[in-house]
């Protein structure tokens, strides 16, 4: 079956200016919604506060609400110190190439220090193992030899697929390091617990300490209620990626 | 207001079988889970030690009370409930469902 996408724009605008040199950590739906649970959870653990938004008119006409305020559910956020791109709501197969060159050449011209991906890894066998391994991906040797320094097992082989795959080498283009966490996840289920062992490789990487106790403790309530944007992620990835590398 | 919620599942298929998993959050043991198995459905219920809130996109983000999973599973082909089996592990429940063994006839060829 032939299927035709259509290519919309995505536009991101500032909601207030930022520094130099913070460092960019994306989050979007993905297989087990790894990257939106830690990008959500680091945004409620440093009182993290939205900087920009993404708009598109492939994005589904839905506004979270918080505290009677509409809030962009596609999103960045920031401390000072990290800027995090996250959303509530799935991303269109439509969108991922443009909404990744809209992110590259952002970050690009915030001249960020350096951006971190977080992922999934699809296993069947996720069910048997309690605590999933975390591999990394760099897109520069110099990348590669932080990642070892840093105790961050390299992923040797294999293929990526997605708007992290793209985002690596679209910044490598752009001379801007970046970085792939990716953890064992189940294939279409939210996982807190991929999030978990993701986050604390993040914490290696960036020498900064992330509890992510009080995420496993809230594991069932995540996994209950993102069970709709996990079905709808793994819906779209289908969409936007052939079978054979998903 | 208390409402059953679904729960989500995926099905797959081996040489021999149907394997159902389901994810079942706030499901901490096997008995407090119920599968029925007929011909051609699979119905699961799943009860909750608590009660919990969960809201959807489709509900506007309302929140509802749930304290039960609840999803009938049309198979793609008949069954016997009797050889179902299933186990359940880290808040996944597996059912594995053999597939019928159908007898061949050789064709002579005239």
């Amino acid at each position: 079956m032939v299927v035709h996408l259509e290519y919309y724009d995505v536009d991101v605008v500032e909601l207030e200016p930022l520094p130099p040199n913070l460092i960019a950590i994306e989050g979007l739906p993905d297989i087990g919604l790894v990257g939106v649970i830690s990008s959500f959870h680091l945004i409620e653990k440093m009182h993290m506060k939205p900087v920009a938004y993404f708009k598109s008119v492939a994005l589904p006409p839905i506004q979270s609400v918080k505290m009677g305020i509409i809030q962009e559910p596609m999103a960045a956020y920031s401390d000072g110190k990290l800027l995090i791109i996250t959303s509530e709501v799935p991303v269109p197969a439509s969108i991922v190439k443009n909404l990744s060159r809209t992110i590259a050449d952002w970050l690009y011209e915030k001249r960020v220090s350096f951006a971190v991906s977080i992922n999934g890894y699809p296993t069947q066998r996720r069910i048997e193992i309690q605590k999933p391994e975390v591999v990394g991906v760099s897109n520069s040797e110099k990348g590669l030899e932080i990642l070892k320094e840093k105790g961050i097992k390299p992923l040797e082989e294999g293929y990526l697929a997605g708007i992290f795959a793209e985002l690596l080498s679209l910044l490598k283009d752009r001379n801007i390091d970046a970085y792939a966490i990716i953890a064992e996840s189940f294939p279409t289920y939210p996982d807190p617990g991929a999030a978990a062992s993701a986050l604390e490789a993040l914490s290696k990487l960036l020498d900064m300490k992330i509890d992510v106790q009080e995420l496993l403790e809230k594991a069932d309530e995540i996994r209950l209620n993102l069970k709709d944007l996990s079905a709808k992620a793994t819906q779209n990835k289908m969409e936007a990626v052939p079978s054979m590398y998903r | 207001m208390i409402d059953n919620v679904e729960p989500l599942s995926e099905i797959y298929e081996t040489s021999d079988s149907y394997i159902i998993t389901m994810d079942l959050p706030f499901i901490t043991d096997k008995n407090q889970i119920e599968i029925y198995a007929k011909e051609n459905e699979l119905e699961i219920i799943a009860t909750m030690n608590r009660k919990v809130y969960w809201s959807s996109f489709e509900g506007f983000g309302r929140k509802v009370e749930v304290n039960k999973f609840r999803k009938k599973i049309s198979l793609p082909v008949k069954i016997d409930p009797e050889t179902v089996k299933a186990t359940f592990k880290n808040g996944v429940l597996i059912v594995e469902i053999p597939k019928k063994r159908e007898k061949k006839t050789k064709i002579n060829i005239s």
